[in-house]
């Protein structure tokens, strides 16, 4: 081999480098590149997946409009309540001969009643626009012209000047399997409506698709089956194109702004609008993201391990090179090459990947901002470019980071140290130093304790607990060096058997690599355990909040799933027939409103509880009222929930001024209270008094009381009788129901730890795959000593368990710690809830049992695989 | 019964021929050198009879078992119970100690510490290690690395040893050492052993030398 | 001849609403007459209350065109405001979103010096954003208005972000009502006729904003005010209309039916209108319409023959007058939105073929080119 000098020909050395160092190695051990690559791809296909199904899972959020007629200029709307419809004459006269187009909306929540396998229904939109006006808007969009027609045979009857007409979309006519001219049966606001299907919608060429769950009706008629005549949810404003555009937007932009202030109205963009909504679910959305990173970051140690074999196993070959004059910095570049290399064909791989895993989360996720956040239906999966580049470049950055100290290594090769094979290579100096994971470890805790960052309207990031969490995880990833001493006293126990005995020296005996592997298991167990402490800690919270707080036997809701955006109501004539029921003592009911507080959802809770002191609603105190009773409510105060004092720092005795359909009401806050059930903030005042600002006596939930004596399964088979659109459980029912919510929300998190794990223990399999390459003389011995295929599989898996033993208790250890970040730092910072500190045992058995036995597993298997590798002298 | 018998022995690797038929005995206690230069088959024989590597015709005998009739298993077996291997680079296993190193073919037997105690401590007298007992590979000189491995292949007590080259990777001093020690061991426990080696100073401590040559010993009749 | 154009107008909307508002005409047979009133012989009009709406018939337009000047530019505009009458729904109707009347409008701006020609089209229910006063002349659809004030018509319109028009129209004539006994027939059924009330020379002035420029304007323009309830018969498929305004103070308002077998309606009519207001009717047979100057349309495919040769009998001194209309740009064509029914809508001059002279200035409409308007009214 002719290797020209560095100094007059450095470029055509690093492909004479790679091709000798790299590729080589590469095209002998395809297996080992790939899985390289492999565990590469899936970190980056969860990060991208993960960010793919965020989007897509809350992108269908609120403005159905869009979907049929194109992106309106401004939005209007009210604070709280409706608009009455004589506010668009108001508009045309101050926006004068201006060619503003205003279209008002009506949009209630409502349900279809699917059948018995689903007593909840399947909660819908109903979206109320004038279908002749409409019209223009989409005749003015030249690009939305075509496309989108609607043609209907002659004789057919109309859409117009019928009540019962509505149209739906492709999606909604697949997913409930109806057709034209079907009927529907329907729950709209506090009523039943039966409906006809006078066509479907295609979905639009260039326009999100048109959701799901969305009903379309005339303005007036859904005005008129709804009761809610006269009455508008928000006016959608738009500005001609043309040359005058921009004039024209400023001016009626300046009178509409100026209209709205003085009213106490909000106008504001579409942008604006879907940014504030998706806001609210912007710190749960970012903590998945965070957590999707961490299949990458176990894949980084993985990484580094792997590289780390490789700097070892061609160390004779670098010596070699060096001592022909090969600069350290061409080896650090060749190295540093191979993992940019790695990192694109991973990334690429990943994103391939990643698009396909972004289908399997989006209704997981989707699924819990319904239930926690506001409404939203997903829409299709794309592959945003910027996401996927983004991704992309993050693959490759935790490629450079994992290659840079094996690369560091490589160079640091002297030209003498010829063909020493075999030494025990490299490992980070500082990995082998575990006191430094103490060092860490302190630092975690100190920068715990940090504040979160605030961004506008009261979303906080706990900056500082993330940061903890990834300092007590490098932490451990360092400490758990010290735990392969005593672990491999543990396996080598007593002086039995030959292979256990032989594993255990090679424990003693550990290099950077084993240290690595275990160090990316520590990760992977450790976050997982912490969110298994969460989660129990969580359950263990609603456990006694739910115990608490359901005391009724019975419980009736409006129609529709259990999500924040559900409006359905009960009309007051409709619930105080139930009530009237035979067999009920009495009941507690509620009332709830959205309404926009500071930019924010925040619901208005009117209740009134049943006036047996022993039997009404317990709430969970946070700050405990002066008075706690059924009419303690009743003299004006109101109680808020804790993600509300949390995120607008209130406490018992501020006073609140709340945006009401009647104007502002100041209210005093008397008490704070756990809630766990959403996370938009509720206030709570008497039902006389939300009656008085909402101008509204119906009623959302009722948790019923039976008289002493009678079987609550007869008064529900009665109420059922009487009210079959009505959601009706029992107590344990609901309990049951509540518990099923909470594990669908934690649905998403699961899968991604499984994720992390599974990349871990791989990595675990091709770390010991290296090792036994690298060992292959010694197998020879082995076997020339009588040792059989077996017995290497053997004291494979041996080595393999001790370097899952490290990982595993170094997760462990540290997930206690992580677990009371989550619990004591992000959570409350985040989502305003404080939960009691509780520790799955039960489930961290089964994690480590879990573990051991895959590790134990894949390393007896790459034991057994890699038994009769051919010694170097025998080649 | 003869400790090795070898009929007619042949073995290709693709088309070229490495074994063409090679026939030799070792009577128990007897040792014998192969001598012949690089390429002429005595790896391919040694692994052979090391049972690592099958002939594709002809048959291994040793103390009376045929390997041929053996499985896997069944060579492993011969391996840990009757034939050891003392190689040029020593290849005792680096993360285990001197003591360790020799006790591990006997717990691969599964003998009881204490018949392994008792057999274990002698042979490392024997080889005049006791004081090194619990050193590491890398802490010893190449010298005692090969009585290491010696007293290794000697814990099994086999019927017959492998060397290759052992004291190919020695000073010539250390060397002479080595082989009178493995001379005087076989003696004593009246071990057969063939020897591999290009250096002529083994043959001292052999009955017979047999030649090799394109995959025929010298003088052996076709 | 704008009752016609209404009904294509119908079929338009119709199309152009996606949300299949074509079933709401499509539902209501056209010939429905029964239940709306309909023009009587002898019915005497009064004014200001029959310039406004009349909601007991079914259909209705104010249909003004005209020619403006700012300096050395000239420009062309057309601005339409319909009324269209449904048949009584279930829903009563809300005052804000109506279901018994609907508004169709149409605004557009022909300007030779760009070649452009801008239009908009609007249809909404009657109810907050469109409407027409009963008992005075008092319609709007979003931000177009068209009012009296006293002895004025003000107008207010837009076509999009791109050009704005308010005007002030004062009569230099009195209106005239078409038709010899106070009703124009158009077809041989009794009910198919309309009150036909016509501005033939108002004096217009007021401000044009276009490119960001606001020029000040003036010119003529010529209002039609047509109440009927049903029309069109089975043989036609599309007419050709004319409004002419002589320099020398005299009108001619003209149009020809097209049948099916490529003749001429026997109730196609030409009307001179003297300085004093005093008409001439011309019967069909007793003019020559020439379909003349064939123009395709780009976007429709459609020939129009833009400049017809109209040679007719001048009653004021006999002669027989050659009126060559020469349309100011030929891209006059409004093209319908999604799937509607396009036509050609345009300013000319006419010019006397015999003397070579311009002598007054048009509004030419050609319907029935671009597709079978006939059929889309059946």
């Amino acid at each position: 081999m002719s290797v020209p000098s560095p100094s007059s020909r450095p470029a055509s050395i690093g492909g004479v480098l790679w091709s000798r160092l790299i590729w080589r190695h590469w095209k002998r051990e395809p297996a080992l590149t790939a899985t390289l690559a492999g565990i590469l791809a899936l970190g980056v296909a969860v990060f991208l997946a993960v960010r793919l199904a965020n989007k897509a899972a809350v992108s269908g959020f609120g403005l159905f409009t869009e979907s049929i007629s194109g992106e309106s200029d401004l939005l209007l709307r009210p604070r709280s309540g409706f608009f009455e419809t004589s506010v668009l004459r108001d508009l045309r006269e101050i926006s004068g001969k201006r060619p503003v187009d205003f279209f008002p909306v009506l949009e209630l929540s409502g349900a279809v009643q699917t059948g018995a396998e689903k007593p909840d229904g399947d909660l819908l939109r109903f979206v109320g626009v004038d279908l002749v006006a409409i019209g223009n808007a989409i005749g003015q969009s030249e690009e939305a012209g075509e496309g989108v027609g609607f043609s209907a045979e002659e004789g057919e009857p109309g859409l117009l000047g019928v009540t019962d007409a509505c149209l739906v979309g492709e999606a909604f006519a697949r997913a409930r399997g109806v057709a034209k001219d079907d009927r529907l049966r329907v729950w709209i606001n506090d009523r039943v409506a039966d409906l006809r299907i006078a066509g479907i919608l295609p979905d639009p060429a260039n326009r999100p698709a048109i959701p799901e769950n969305l009903v379309l009706m005339d303005l007036p008629a859904l005005q008129k089956v709804s009761g809610e005549t006269g009455r508008i949810s928000r006016i959608e404003i738009r500005f001609p194109e043309g040359k005058a555009e921009g004039g024209i937007r400023a001016a009626a932009s300046e009178g509409l702004a100026a209209w709205a202030q003085e009213r106490g109205h909000l106008l504001e963009t579409p942008e604006d609008r879907k940014a504030s909504v998706t806001r609210m679910s912007a710190a749960f959305r970012l903590n998945l993201t965070i957590l999707s990173g961490l299949a990458l970051l176990v894949g980084i140690y993985l990484i580094m391990q792997a590289m780390e074999a490789a700097v070892t196993k061609r160390r004779g070959e670098i010596a070699i090179l060096r001592s022909l004059g090969v600069t350290p910095d061409q080896i650090r570049r060749t190295w540093l090459t191979e993992a940019a290399v790695l990192g694109l064909v991973g990334g690429v791989l990943g994103i391939v990947l990643g698009r396909l895993l972004a289908e399997g989360l989006v209704g997981g996720i989707a699924a819990t901002v319904n239930t926690l956040y506001y409404e939203t239906t997903t829409d299709a999966v794309r592959l945003h470019p910027g996401e996927a580049a983004f991704s992309l470049v993050f693959g490759l950055i935790a490629s450079l980071v994992a290659g840079w100290i094996p690369a560091r290594e490589a160079a640091l090769t002297p030209p003498s140290q010829a063909l020493r094979q075999g030494a025990q290579g490299g490992g980070l100096v500082w990995l082998r130093r575990w006191p430094v994971g103490l060092v860490l470890f302190a630092a975690a805790v100190g920068v715990a304790r940090l504040p979160a960052l605030t961004f506008g309207e009261g979303t906080n990031f706990p900056l500082g607990g993330y940061l903890a969490a990834l300092l007590a995880v490098l932490g451990a990833s360092v400490f758990l060096g010290g735990l392969f001493p005593p672990f491999a006293r543990l396996i080598g126990w007593g002086r039995g058997e030959a292979m256990r005995r032989y594993a255990a020296s090679r424990l003693r005996a550990v290099g950077g690599r084993h240290r690595l592997t275990a160090a990316g298991l520590s990760v992977a167990i450790g976050m997982s355990a912490a969110m298994a402490i969460l989660v129990a800690s969580f359950e263990k919270t609603l456990t006694s909040w739910i115990g608490q707080l359901l005391k009724a036997d019975l419980y009736v809701a409006a129609p529709g799933s259990a999500s924040v955006a559900n409006g359905n109501r009960l009309a007051e004539v409709d619930w105080r027939a139930l009530l009237s029921l035979p067999g009920i003592d009495g009941a507690d009911t509620l009332q709830r409103h959205a309404v926009t507080y500071e930019g924010r959802e925040l619901l208005i809770g009117g209740a009134a509880y049943h006036d047996d002191p022993s039997r009404h609603l317990q709430l969970l105190w946070i700050e405990a009222p002066a008075v706690i009773g059924p009419d303690a409510l009743e003299t004006g105060g109101a109680w808020v929930s804790e993600p509300f004092a949390r995120r607008y720092a209130k406490r018992s005795g501020d006073r609140l001024t709340l945006p009401t359909p009647s104007g502002p009401r100041e209210v005093t806050i008397e008490g704070v209270y756990a809630d766990y059930g959403n996370e938009a903030g509720t206030v709570l005042v008497s039902r006389r008094l939300a009656e008085e600002w909402f101008d509204d006596r119906s009623v959302s939930n009722l948790a019923i009381y039976t008289s002493p004596g009678v079987d609550p399964e007869a008064v529900l088979e009665s109420i059922r009788g009487r009210f079959p659109a009505l959601v009706t459980r029992t107590n344990e029912k609901l309990r049951e129901e509540s518990i099923r919510i909470f594990h669908q929300t934690f649905a998403v998190t699961y899968a991604l730890e499984a994720i992390a794990v599974v990349i871990a223990v791989a990595g675990l399999g091709l770390a010991l795959a290296g090792l036994l390459l690298e060992r292959r003389n010694e197998l020879a011995t082995l076997r020339a000593l009588g040792a059989t295929r077996r017995d290497i599989a053997r004291a494979a898996m041996w080595e393999g368990l001790g370097i899952a033993l490290a990982g595993l208790a170094g997760g462990l250890a540290v997930s206690f710690f992580l677990g009371w970040i989550l619990i004591g730092v992000i959570n409350p910072q985040s989502f305003g809830w404080t939960l009691r500190y509780a520790v799955p045992w039960g489930m961290f058995v089964f994690l480590s049992g879990v573990t051991l036995a895959t590790a134990a597993l894949v390393a007896w298997t790459v034991g057994y695989r890699n038994a009769n590798l051919k010694s170097d002298r025998e080649e | 019964m003869k400790a090795l018998q070898v009929s007619r022995v042949t073995k290709s690797y693709g088309s070229t021929e490495v074994l063409r038929g090679v026939s030799l005995s070792l009577e128990p206690g007897e040792r014998v050198a192969l001598m012949g230069p690089s390429g002429s088959g005595k790896s391919t024989l040694l692994n052979c009879i090391g049972g690592i590597d099958r002939p594709d015709t002809g048959t291994i005998e040793i103390s009376g078992v045929a390997l041929g009739g053996l499985d896997e298993d069944g060579l492993c077996r011969v391996r840990r119970e009757t034939v050891s291997t003392v190689f040029q680079f020593f290849h005792l296993l680096p993360t285990l100690s001197v003591r360790e190193n020799v006790e591990f073919p006997l717990q691969l037997q599964g003998l009881s510490v204490k018949e392994r105690d008792a057999r274990v401590d002698g042979l490392i007298e024997e080889v005049g290690l006791s004081h090194r007992a619990s050193a590491m590979p890398h802490e010893l000189s190449g010298g005692e690395m090969q009585r290491v491995a010696i007293a290794r292949a000697l814990a099994i007590e086999p019927r017959l040893i492998l060397a290759d080259e052992p004291t190919g990777n020695l000073d010539s001093a250390t060397g002479e050492a080595i082989l009178d020690l493995l001379a005087s061991l076989s003696e004593r426990h009246g071990i057969a052993m063939l020897v591999v080696t290009h250096s002529p100073q083994v043959t001292r401590i052999c009955r017979r030398t047999l030649e090799m040559r394109d995959g025929l010993l010298l003088g052996q009749e076709e | 001849m704008k009752q016609h154009e209404a009904s294509t107008r119908q079929g338009k909307a119709g199309y152009l609403t996606l949300l299949g508002l074509l079933l709401v005409f499509a539902g209501a047979p056209l010939a429905s007459a029964e239940e709306w009133n309909v023009p009587r012989v002898g019915h005497r009009l009064e004014f200001p209350r029959d310039h406004g709406s009349h909601p007991d018939f079914k259909i209705e337009w104010w249909y003004l065109t005209g020619h403006l000047f700012a300096g050395e530019r000239r420009f062309g505009f057309q601005a339409t405001f319909f009324r269209l009458g449904q048949q009584p729904v279930e829903v009563p109707a809300g005052e804000d979103f109506g279901t018994e009347q609907l508004y169709l409008a149409h605004m557009g701006l022909s300007d030779p010096e760009t070649g452009r020609f801008l239009h908009e089209e609007r249809l909404n229910r009657g109810g907050w954003d469109a409407g027409a006063m009963v008992g005075d002349l008092d319609v709007h659809n979003g931000n177009w208005t068209l009012r009296r004030e006293g002895n004025d018509l003000l107008l207010e319109g837009s076509i999009r972000a791109e050009a704005a028009l308010s005007l002030k129209l004062v009569p230099k004539k009195a209106h005239v009502i078409f038709g010899e006994d106070g009703i124009s027939r158009k077809g041989p059924e009794g009910t198919a006729s309309s009150y036909y009330i016509t501005f033939p020379r108002l004096a217009a002035e007021g401000r044009l904003e276009l490119d960001g420029v606001t020029l000040d304007v003036s010119g003529e323009a010529w209002m039609d005010h047509e109440i009927s309830s049903s029309q069109l018969d089975e043989d036609q498929i599309g007419w050709d209309w004319t409004c002419i305004q002589f320099a020398d103070g005299r009108e001619i308002m003209g149009y020809v039916l097209r049948t099916k077998g490529g003749g001429i309606s026997e109730y196609s009519k030409l009307v001179w209108i003297d300085r004093d207001g005093t008409m001439t009717h011309v019967q069909s047979g007793d003019y020559r319409w020439s379909h003349e100057g064939i123009w395709k349309s780009p976007d429709t495919g459609a020939a129009y023959p833009v400049s017809p040769l109209i040679t007719t009998r001048d009653p004021a001194d006999g002669r027989e007058r050659r009126l060559r209309l020469v349309p100011l740009m030929e891209q006059q064509e409004m093209t319908g939105g999604s799937g509607g029914v396009s036509y050609w809508e345009g300013a000319c001059d006419v010019i006397d073929e015999d003397s070579g002279e311009a002598v007054g200035r048009a509004y030419l409409e050609m319907t029935g080119y671009a597709d079978d308007i006939g059929q889309k009214l059946r």
